[in-house]
């Protein structure tokens, strides 16, 4: 049976280009996703204080771990593909990004204990969504056309990184700093983004 | 694998992505020998070993493209292969052993229950994709030749066996899981 299916093999064979490596691959990407993005807050409006965040060494930390999670995550992801590619490692340093990221919102909630308020988060939500929806479906094209082993995670890795920028989009549009505002509604739907990515991941990723 | 060896199956491997046929099949052959060996002591039966195999082979054939010949070959198979039978161990938690349940169904076949038996083929045969359905039925039911089916259908032999070997493979599992 296997040297009839070898033979089947060796006639359907035709010449393939073989895939650039992730991290060209991730640059690309990753350059293309954020010029798009940028392009949509500037259109949309930065927020007024933005000037004056960005001299805020919180919401710079923010900015660099979003972006460093952005980074990790598109790079795992496309290395999530190749066979045999190293990629597990920056899964440690993924979870770091994310768990700074909640710490430093811990930290806010804490220094500012009497805000409860979290206010109205729905439009952070359908900003994060409008951002991110088309850099998820690209990535997770490029993780198609590759060799997707690992679907679950491949997909749960390509929302994180789609999330994480669509996350740093909304933070420039959004002037509301409670800590719990930010938990609920940039936090948690970018959480809630790459698991239903690691479920879409599973069937789709074929 | 020694280094002389990967070496030289890399080089083949990357003649092969360029389109030399000869060249795949002296990869094809010896990656079928590394992975069953790789494999041998981790698969109960030699049927299973088989599956697995081929299921590596087919996999190698389909993410070609993904092999950078910048790197060593080794890993990149070796992970295919053991994701392959990661998934086999899967499959046969899932359903427990299809080739017990297959040979299990057989003998249903040849028990007075036709009917039941005809109702399990038709639930089985319902699993497959269309092309899938159309292959194996014009192969099995109808007895067309796999050059006869190429030319009624507009693919190649090597598309009709492929298709034709995916389809038993649900239909294994789909007689299995009942």
């Amino acid at each position: 049976m296997s040297d009839e299916l070898i033979a089947a093999l060796v006639s359907d064979l035709r010449p393939v280009r073989p895939l650039a490596n992730p991290t060209r691959r991730a640059v690309r990407f990753g350059a293309v996703a954020c010029g798009a993005v940028g392009a949509a807050v500037s259109l949309a409006g930065a927020r007024q204080d933005l000037a004056a965040r960005l001299r805020d060494a919180a919401f710079l930390g923010e900015t660099a771990l979003l972006l460093a999670s952005f980074g990790a995550a598109t790079w795992s992801a496309l290395a999530s593909c190749v066979p045999g590619a190293a990629w597990r490692g920056t899964r440690s340093w993924l979870m770091a990004a994310l768990g700074a990221w909640l710490a430093l919102i811990a930290a806010r909630y804490a220094l500012q204990p009497n805000v409860t308020a979290i206010g109205v988060g729905l439009a952070c939500v359908r900003r994060m969504l409008l951002f991110g929806i088309v850099p998820a479906c690209v990535l997770m094209l490029m993780l198609r056309r590759a060799a997707p082993l690992e679907r679950g995670t491949s997909g749960f890795l390509a929302c994180l990184s789609a999330g994480s920028l669509a996350v740093l989009g909304t933070r420039l549009l959004c002037a509301k700093e409670d800590a719990l505002h930010v938990l609920f509604f940039h936090f948690t739907p970018l959480v809630a983004l790459a698991v239903s990515g690691s479920l879409l991941g599973r069937r789709w990723l074929r | 694998m020694d280094p002389e060896s990967e070496q030289q199956l890399a080089c083949l491997f990357q003649r092969a992505q360029a389109g030399d046929r000869a060249s795949y099949q002296q990869f094809l052959v010896w990656t079928r020998q590394l992975v069953t060996r790789a494999l041998r002591s981790r698969v109960r039966s030699t049927a299973e070993l088989d599956d697995v195999v081929q299921e590596t082979l087919l996999s190698i054939h389909r993410y070609r493209h993904t092999y950078d010949p910048a790197r060593p070959i080794g890993p990149w198979i070796h992970t295919i292969a053991l994701n392959r039978f990661r998934d086999h161990l899967r499959a046969r938690a899932r359903e427990g052993n299809p080739r017990e349940l297959e040979q299990d169904a057989k003998a249903a076949a040849a028990s007075p229950d036709e009917t039941a038996t005809l109702s399990l083929l038709h639930g089985a045969l319902g699993a497959l994709s269309a092309a899938q359905r159309e292959v194996i039925w014009l192969l099995k039911f109808e007895g067309y030749s796999v050059l006869e089916i190429a030319e009624r259908t507009g693919r190649s032999t090597a598309s009709v066996k492929i298709t034709a070997h995916r389809g038993y493979r649900v239909l294994r599992a789909r007689l299995g899981s009942r």
